[in-house]
């Protein structure tokens, strides 16, 4: 496909979500992958100085870091959604803002109520 | 695989966790869902710039579907293991005919009308022409959608396989809008119910990490290598692989 403006979305909107979709899943592979490999190392006994210095000077364990990783993954989309509804605010597009804003909740819903 | 055969991977993936990985069917169904998110936000994040994703009526589905979702994942928790592994079974075998199905719905024609307040237009190089369509039928397609979503929160899929037909037959909007649009609606439906598949302490941190670095990666070289394998024999052989899988869920799922 060739880039062409849609009819009734400004390009500021559209960048504002595929930056924060990109960023999020690059962000957290980077945690995920950084965890996995920490977590090798160590079953391999493979904790060379660096690593070491890593876990023990940051404080931080493999497992605090697929748990970041898998966090900052999860709130991908919720950050994705407070942004369309940003974009939609600057567009003056106010029933979108208002969807947006629903499905932003409906997942804090998800959240915070903790629904087992 | 999922470009060619136009469903996603969870219907795959959780196969394969069961019966490779031998997780239980709850923890698979979460480690399922948090790699739709990560391949819908990748895939999202290219759609969404070359503007095929549809991202007004998207966001409007996604009322709907996000509600579904939840229902969907609460009603895991209280289902036991054997019902899931049934249901799982006969939407494999769902998801297969639809897969044979859609390749008559990428064949409909498509037809240029006023975009309105939740329509699109996109170039398509293909038809070498500006595609312009309308949505109809918004209040059918979002009944639809919280099905989607309740299916994706029970069983770990996308639920693309119901969201893009639905798009394309009654809402009249292009395969391709279509596809793009339910890619990125996915991500949400998944989010919505992974949260409360995480506060049931059911995302294995170890085993959900390795899944989502290996599809992730997998998507990133299927997009290169698997323009070059003739589709239909693949989608047949899928097809088959599907009824194989289906017929081992379900008589796990009857097994007492």
């Amino acid at each position: 496909m060739i880039n062409q403006p849609e009819p009734h979305l400004k390009k500021f909107t559209t960048l504002l979500i595929q930056k924060t979709l990109l960023y999020g899943v690059v962000l957290s592979s980077i945690f995920l992958a950084s965890g996995i490999a920490l977590l090798l190392a160590h079953r391999k006994n493979l904790v060379w100085e660096h690593l070491w210095l890593f876990r023990h000077g940051i404080g931080v364990e493999p497992r605090d870091l697929l748990q970041w990783g898998l966090l900052i993954l999860m709130f991908t989309p919720v950050v994705r959604v407070l942004m369309a509804s940003i974009g939609f605010a600057l567009d003056k597009r106010w029933r979108f803002v208002a969807v947006s804003l629903g499905v932003l909740m409906i997942l804090m819903l998800s959240f915070f109520s903790n629904i087992k | 695989m999922s470009p060619i055969l136009g469903i996603g991977g969870g219907v795959f993936l959780i196969p394969f966790l069961l019966f490779v990985i031998k997780i239980p069917i709850h923890q698979a169904i979460a480690t399922s869902l948090v790699t739709v998110i990560a391949t819908s936000s990748a895939a999202a994040s290219v759609n969404v710039g070359r503007q095929l994703a549809n991202i007004p009526l998207g966001m409007t589905l996604e009322l709907t579907t996000t509600i579904g979702a939840i229902l969907g994942g609460v009603t895991a928790g209280l289902l036991q293991a054997q019902v899931l592994h049934l249901l799982f079974g006969i939407l494999l075998v769902i998801v297969a005919i639809f897969m044979m199905l859609r390749l008559s719905v990428a064949d409909l024609p498509i037809t240029s009308s006023s975009p309105g307040a939740l329509g699109g237009r996109y170039y398509d190089p293909l038809l070498g022409c500006q595609v312009s369509y309308g949505v109809r039928r918004l209040p059918l397609a979002m009944a639809i959608s919280l099905l989607a979503g309740n299916i994706s929160g029970l069983l770990g899929v996308g639920g693309g396989v119901i969201k893009v037909p639905a798009l394309t037959l009654i809402c009249g909007i292009p395969i391709k809008a279509a596809t793009a649009t339910s890619n990125f609606m996915i991500g949400v439906t998944a989010v919505a119910s992974a949260f409360i598949y995480y506060a049931r302490g059911q995302v294995e941190p170890v085993v959900t990490a390795a899944t989502v670095l290996g599809v992730l990666a997998g998507s990133a070289l299927g997009t290169r290598v698997l323009p070059q394998i003739k589709s239909r024999w693949i989608v047949l052989l899928f097809f088959i692989v599907l009824l194989v899988l289906a017929t081992e869920m379900m008589m796990k799922g009857l097994k007492r």
